[in-house]
């Protein structure tokens, strides 16, 4: 267990995964970074503490101090504390919270986070410690897989709705699988960021604001400021966020097709930087909702997406791809997503546990993740990743989004 | 953004070594008292929760060393505070004489930006030592504290446990006041100007 704590430059607690003791934690913090801050010469800031059992990060990104504790021997995140301070100016922007902090050093800033921030600090924390959620491990998004043909039809029509004020549009899944990504041609000077849309999916999946009864609520349509700091800290996007239903008999009878788990609702994004936009935004919405659902080979390839046939034997447990160009992954779907690798200056890395060997290595413009049976010997992984690449390689058009 | 909560306030004690700032905030906080004298280190952190007017509040109590060695660490530990409580003993001449200089130094270290408005409360401790071995009057401590800006005044005993519970009690009140001050605009979700605004990066990440 991890143990994630942020305060503010004064010293005053703003958020502990772990609660306990937080007051006199967030003192004791404050005092030691401070120490480094202002009294060495020249002035440096303190990065770690490593001790026999323990491993204590540091990042001060004004005005906010951030740590984590990890056990020695955890694969720690390096990313961690930034993919923190990215959700709390998330909630607020830059210039909001610092304008704040210069006007009120004293400003205790739990008064600003509600009881739905929290929970997504808790889910966020929760899947740092454990390293469970592939986008923060692998700084990449998972596509759904789609005939490519298929998909370009999507994408041409996701276009031609597309207006001025429409900045960025993603269709994906409930689970956040890209289906289609849109940026708009006449600002096409303006990116998105991976880390800036894994806060977006945590927020959409971890807060209450969205479900009901643990369903997302898909007879509703929200409407989000929220800043993505890596795109621009300064301000706000306004974002439409929409889930689909697919799993409703009509459009089965429709499209003649059985039914199928596979897929079962649909997540339509859409970001403007105009406040007052959404009645435009919800029109685009619609019309996209209407000609994905009412095409039978889109809804199809949506409903019952394309099966990735690895050619890789039984003794692999589960496999992550990430194209490392397109910053995209495809994961098997047992996968339990246990820690990334490291590969820091090495290509292949192998990693013994008791049951299980955790194997991965670059190729090309990919990296292969493998956990395989402990038997099975280690001469074959080559070889199995090598065709895992072929794979990948003739049937990457229909697998990532180009 | 968010409903009722725990507002946390930070206090910070100073004074000349050997005052009892530290006995002053173990008599309040653990209601103990110990004889034996150990010279603070740094700084030392303890929380007190406490009710004022029906609010919920939790003080972060900073309890600093007095001794001229430490005082390196003095920007780190004023920064930020809500409230200041200079403490002085009332047999010692010199730890009163000093209070001013401690006064002007939080003020000057905290980057304190309203001087006249900042609360702070002066505390003249050892009040159970016999009535002989005192060298300050309650005359002569009310006058420095009205000149000072009419600065609430306390004379207290951590051995005995006289006046410390009435002491932080305005500690908090004074420390909630400044907190609840603070004005902050409500509408955070300014719009990126997207024409005036670069991005962040340049390079896309999908």
């Amino acid at each position: 267990m991890i143990n994630y704590i942020i305060i503010s430059s004064s010293g005053k607690p703003i958020y502990a995964f772990d609660n306990n003791n937080i007051i006199v934690y967030s003192a004791i913090i404050q005092s030691i970074v401070s120490y480094f801050t202002y009294s060495t010469s020249p002035n440096q800031l303190i990065n770690s503490i490593k001790n026999n059992n323990s491993f204590i990060n540091f990042a001060h990104y004004n005005p906010f101090i951030l740590i984590s504790i990890s056990p020695i021997n955890h694969h720690h995140n390096p990313s961690s504390l930034s993919i923190l301070y990215n959700y709390l100016i998330s909630l607020l922007s830059k210039p909001y919270i610092d304008k704040i902090f210069n006007k009120y050093p004293n400003f205790d800033f739990t008064k600003l986070l509600s009881n739905s921030d929290i929970l997504t600090l808790n889910s966020i924390c929760h899947d740092l410690s454990l390293n469970n959620n592939p986008i923060f491990n692998y700084n990449s998004l998972q596509t759904l897989p789609i005939n490519y043909k298929i998909r370009s039809k999507i994408n041409s029509k996701f276009n031609s709705l597309s207006t001025s004020n429409l900045l960025f549009g993603l269709i994906t899944t409930s689970n956040f699988k890209l289906i289609s990504i849109l940026k708009n041609i006449q600002n096409s000077n303006h990116n998105l960021h991976i880390s800036d849309l894994s806060i977006l999916f945590k927020i959409i999946s971890s807060s209450n604001n969205f479900k009901l009864n643990s369903q997302y609520i898909t007879n509703e349509t929200f409407w989000l400021p929220i800043c993505l700091p890596k795109f621009n800290s300064n301000g706000h996007l306004y974002t439409l966020i929409q889930f689909v239903e697919l799993n409703d008999s009509r459009y089965q009878q429709l499209h003649s097709i059985s039914a199928n788990n596979n897929t079962d609702k649909l997540l339509i994004i859409l970001m403007s930087p105009f406040k007052d936009s959404f009645n435009e935004l919800k029109k685009i919405s619609n019309n996209l909702i209407k000609s994905l659902l009412f095409n039978k080979k889109i809804f199809n390839s949506i409903y019952n997406p394309l099966s990735i046939n690895l050619p890789i034997p039984s003794s692999i447990i589960s496999y992550t791809i990430k194209n490392t160009s397109l910053l995209q992954f495809i994961e098997s779907p047992s996968n339990s997503s246990s820690s990334p690798l490291n590969f820091k200056n090495s290509t292949i890395i192998i990693e013994n546990y008791s049951n299980y060997k955790l194997f991965a290595c670059k190729l090309s413009n990919y990296e292969i993740y493998l956990k395989i049976n402990s038997s099975t010997p280690e001469s074959q992984l080559l070889p199995i990743s090598k065709s895992i690449l072929n794979y990948c390689i003739s049937n990457n058009h229909h697998l990532f989004i180009q | 953004m968010a409903g009722q909560k725990k507002t946390l306030l930070k206090v910070i004690i100073l004074g000349d070594t050997e005052v009892g700032k530290t006995s002053l905030m173990q008599q309040f906080i653990n209601g103990k008292f110990s004889q034996q004298y150990k010279a603070t280190i740094g700084a030392d952190f303890l929380p007190k929760d406490m009710i004022i007017d029906d609010k919920n509040i939790t003080m972060q109590i900073w309890d600093t060393a007095g001794q001229e060695r430490f005082q390196s660490l003095g920007v780190a530990f004023y920064r930020g505070s809500d409230c200041c409580v200079l403490v002085y003993d009332v047999t010692n001449l010199k730890s009163f004489e000093n209070l001013t200089s401690w006064r002007d130094e939080f003020l000057i270290q905290a980057n304190i930006k309203d001087p006249d408005n900042f609360p702070f409360i002066i505390i003249g401790n050892k009040i159970d030592l016999e009535e002989g071995k005192r060298l300050i009057s309650t005359k002569k401590a009310q006058a420095l504290s009205n000149s000072l800006g009419n600065l609430p005044y306390f004379e207290t005993s951590a051995k005995e446990s006289v006046n410390i519970d009435q002491a932080f009690e305005v500690v908090a009140r004074c420390a909630l006041k400044q907190e609840e001050i603070m004005e902050f605009n409500d509408d955070y979700t300014d719009a990126v100007n997207i024409n005036v605004d670069d991005d962040n990066y340049n390079n896309c990440a999908c």
